[in-house]
């Protein structure tokens, strides 16, 4: 069941006028309605896959305790080993046991064996990477003594699948969400509304920015051979709106159907297109994983407290792990490495901790030469490294870039860009494109564009935007379309 | 909490209505709509057409055989039910939606194609379907193809979603009638078109493809033919010109030729196969390898009614009227 289909539409008030008649009695009969209601959402993908995310959750849920009552460090070490085996275990066999066969088998083929492996059709259960993560942060803390686990399996299950995080995150942590699960909550007139308008926000992002650009971008990647090198750079700017208005918009979506049941989600991407350098980027976009692997990985590997060569390699094992994350291919490793490249001048001369912690020009309406020029820059090195991101394979990657280079350095790639933009394109995706942009630049401060837009203006005016966001939904969405991020 | 709900009550109650009105707008206006596909279904739907002679088929149909110059040459009236893009399974829909308004034919020529008994999984040009998929044949056959969602049958706009053109085009005709022209006649399509060189560019990148029958279309024409012959209704096959070059790419272009002789044998109907036809290697006749432009159709037209008036094929009464 996808956000933006109609059965989410019917979906969703069901559960949410369920969820509030119960309220009188106790939140514990919400948790379950809830934690029902998520089972259903994910067993609408696939109804196999249900045991897989019961499994998972009684396993962490099992070790977390186990853990916390083991007396000496050896038991607890056990405890720990043992959820993060299944757990990668289960996520290395679902999403990289084809990748690391075929792999293995090029290696032995270099030495001159043929080797006989063979390859699975496995189906990867949807939102595998995202539950594991909870998991794991879960029994984390639990082992460094940051949370106490809770005895309440159905608490803990509602925290592991509930179901506006379930498939694409943001990815949760149990000292932030498992409270808000065991204390009652109240309806809130102003969240309800803010709650709806996210959700708004996040339809918009996701029907008419991301689906429209991923028209244009596939063509141009899918058929890359064809194209000018202006051609291929606009189908990677494309990409990047694509994605960046897949997943934000999903976000959005999750967060604002969260709080209309009085749930706080972490913030996921905080307007990541106008970061000045490569380390603001990592603090704006997907920031639930970046922190993730910044608790989990980069600290414990000693963090920023090291000397600057320890402090590169950690950052690159963080990028790595980052890129494979997204993906069993060495396309996804490679992007993660690119970033890990971007990030040395800064570790090196600037320093592990990020500069910039404000949001770019704040309080002003336009940014200085300079800090436009970081912005059009950190741009384009993402849009770099998502090059390689989204082609198949590193040959594919060298000659996409390769093409771009010539066009660039022949100075033909604006009269390429015109002509692509006139051949194929057209006005409207280009205007949509600058109205998202303008809408999240004048929105930069809030925690997404809509969300003072038309806060505390007369009811007519505030249902107008409205109406004309959802007109907009209706003249220019897509049939149907997956999220990106549903495939990690 | 009351106050919320009945505030996004209102709001959605009030979107829920301009939805509808809008649905029923754009319906009316798909239904006075004059040209493209969509222009067949509405004049079938306003019935009284109630030919004699029904012309079935493909876009290689609707693009080859004349209805008017057959009506002239015969005397019988005649309408072409040929629909583009698409194969014998949704054609068969179109002719018994047909039977809903109209009387019944007496006689059928059926345009074969390679791939008649094929059947893409796509909805191809899905909008002409939009204003009747409250219809039980349309709805029928078209939940059998990949294109429109259960809701889009059942709630009203949601099948206009994202259709930004035509809903533009729509209110444009609305507005300014002068626009909504018809592009074709009795259902036939004249396409004055010549055989450039990006057909030629485009056969070269064309692979040699093996036609596959599809079970369910089999059924169908099985169907078809049993209930023409139950009825009396005069059937002809007819394998229209098709250029060499694209005869070159079906592979099994006699197999599937046989199938459609043995099934005209077993219902004792005449197969009338032009894949051998003089006109075939004249490029002049055709816009591309398989569809004959303008000039082509005429003389096609031409030939057909003359081998079927030779074979007194042509439904009698018109005849001896004429």
């Amino acid at each position: 069941m996808l956000f933006n289909s109609i059965d989410f539409a019917f979906f969703l008030p069901i559960v949410f006028v369920l969820y509030w008649l119960i309220n009188k009695r106790n939140f514990f009969l919400q948790n379950i309605l809830l934690l029902v209601a998520s089972y259903y959402f994910y067993g609408s993908w696939d109804v196999r896959f249900l045991a897989l995310l019961a499994f998972s959750t009684f396993l962490d849920y099992f070790t977390g305790l186990k853990i916390f009552n083991a007396t000496g460090g050896s038991n607890r070490k056990f405890w720990l080993t043992i959820s993060v085996v299944v757990n990668v275990g289960f996520l290395a066999f679902f999403k990289y046991y084809n990748f690391f066969i075929e792999s293995f088998a090029e290696l032995l083929l270099n030495f001159g064996f043929r080797p006989n492996f063979t390859l699975l059709q496995i189906v990867l259960p949807v939102g595998i990477s995202f539950y594991t993560f909870h998991g794991l942060s879960y029994v984390f803390d639990i082992y460094r003594g940051k949370i106490q686990p809770t005895r309440n399996l159905i608490d803990y299950s509602l925290f592991v699948s509930f179901f506006p995080l379930l498939v694409a995150g943001p990815i949760e942590r149990a000292t932030h969400l498992l409270p808000q699960i065991q204390a009652s909550r109240t309806f809130d007139a102003a969240k309800f509304s803010d709650g709806l308008r996210q959700i708004l926000w996040g339809l918009f992002k996701k029907v008419i920015i991301a689906d429209n650009c991923a028209q244009y971008s596939g063509m141009v990647f899918n058929h890359y051979e064809q194209y000018s090198g202006g051609a291929l750079l606009m189908g990677a700017v494309f990409f990047m709106f694509e994605v960046y208005g897949d997943f934000s918009g999903y976000s959005d979506i999750a967060l604002g159907t969260a709080r209309l049941f009085g749930f706080e989600l972490l913030q996921n991407f905080s307007f990541p297109y106008f970061s000045r350098n490569i380390s603001e980027f990592w603090t704006r976009w997907h920031i639930s994983l970046s922190s993730w692997f910044r608790d989990y990985v980069y600290i414990p590997l000693g963090g920023g407290r090291v000397s600057k060569w320890k402090k590169l390699r950690n950052v690159f094992i963080v990028f790595l792990l980052s890129g494979f994350w997204h993906g069993a291919s060495f396309n996804r490793i490679v992007w993660g490495g690119l970033h890990a490249v971007f990030m040395i001048p800064i570790v090196l001369w600037s320093g592990a901790d990020n500069r910039y912690k404000e949001i770019v020009a704040k309080g002003k309406l336009f940014p200085s030469i300079k800090e436009l020029f970081q912005i059009i820059s950190t741009f384009l090195l993402c849009t770099l490294a998502l090059i390689v991101f989204r082609t198949t394979s590193i040959g594919d990657s060298l000659a996409y870039l390769k093409k771009i280079c010539i066009s660039t350095f022949k100075g033909d790639i604006f009269v390429q860009i015109a002509e692509f933009w006139r051949g194929s394109v057209g006005w409207t995706p280009g205007l949509l494109l600058v109205m998202f942009i303008v809408m999240e630049w004048l929105n930069r401060t809030r925690k997404y564009a809509l969300e003072d837009m038309a806060k505390d203006k007369p009811l007519l005016l505030r249902w107008i935007i409205y109406f004309v966001i959802l007109v907009m939904l209706f003249l220019f969405a897509n049939r149907s379309r997956q999220f990106i991020y549903f495939q990690f | 909490m009351k106050k919320s709900i009945i505030k996004v009550l209102v709001f959605f109650g009030i979107v829920g209505a301009v939805a509808l009105m809008l649905s029923n707008f754009l319906d009316a206006q798909m239904k006075q709509l004059k040209y493209e596909d969509a222009a067949v279904w509405n004049e079938i739907t306003n019935g009284g057409i109630d030919a004699d002679i029904l012309i079935m088929g493909s876009s290689r149909a609707a693009t080859h055989i004349d209805p008017n110059a057959i009506a002239q040459l015969s005397g019988a009236s005649c309408y072409n039910l040929g629909m583009m893009g698409h194969n014998f399974f949704i054609e068969d829909a179109r002719y018994n939606y047909y039977l809903k308004f109209n009387k019944e034919p007496k006689m059928i020529i059926l345009s074969l194609d390679y791939e008649s008994l094929q059947r893409r999984s796509d909805l191809f040009n899905h909008a002409q379907f939009l204003a009747y998929l409250d219809d039980s044949v349309i709805a029928g056959v078209t939940r059998q193809y990949e294109g429109f969602s259960n809701y889009d049958y059942k709630l009203p706009l949601l099948k206009y979603v994202g259709e930004q053109t035509l809903i533009f085009t729509l209110f444009k005709n609305y507005f300014k009638p002068k626009y909504n022209r018809p592009d074709r006649i009795k259902g036939f399509f004249a396409r004055d078109f010549r055989w450039s060189k990006e057909v030629d560019i485009t056969l070269d990148t064309l692979k040699p493809y093996t036609v596959v029958p599809d079970s369910l279309s089999v059924k169908a024409f099985e169907s078809f033919l049993e209930q023409c012959n139950r009825k009396g209704i005069q059937v002809v096959f007819v394998h229209t010109p098709v250029h060499p070059l694209g005869q070159a790419k079906v592979i099994n272009s006699g197999q599937i030729i046989d199938m459609y002789y043995n099934f005209a044998k077993s219902n004792k109907y005449e197969l009338l196969d032009y894949a051998e036809d003089t006109m075939c290697s004249n490029k002049e006749y055709f816009m591309n390898s398989t569809h004959l432009n303008k000039y082509g159709a005429e003389v096609f037209t031409k030939k057909l009614v003359e081998d079927l008036t030779l074979r007194n094929l042509l439904p009698a009464n018109d005849i001896e009227k004429k």
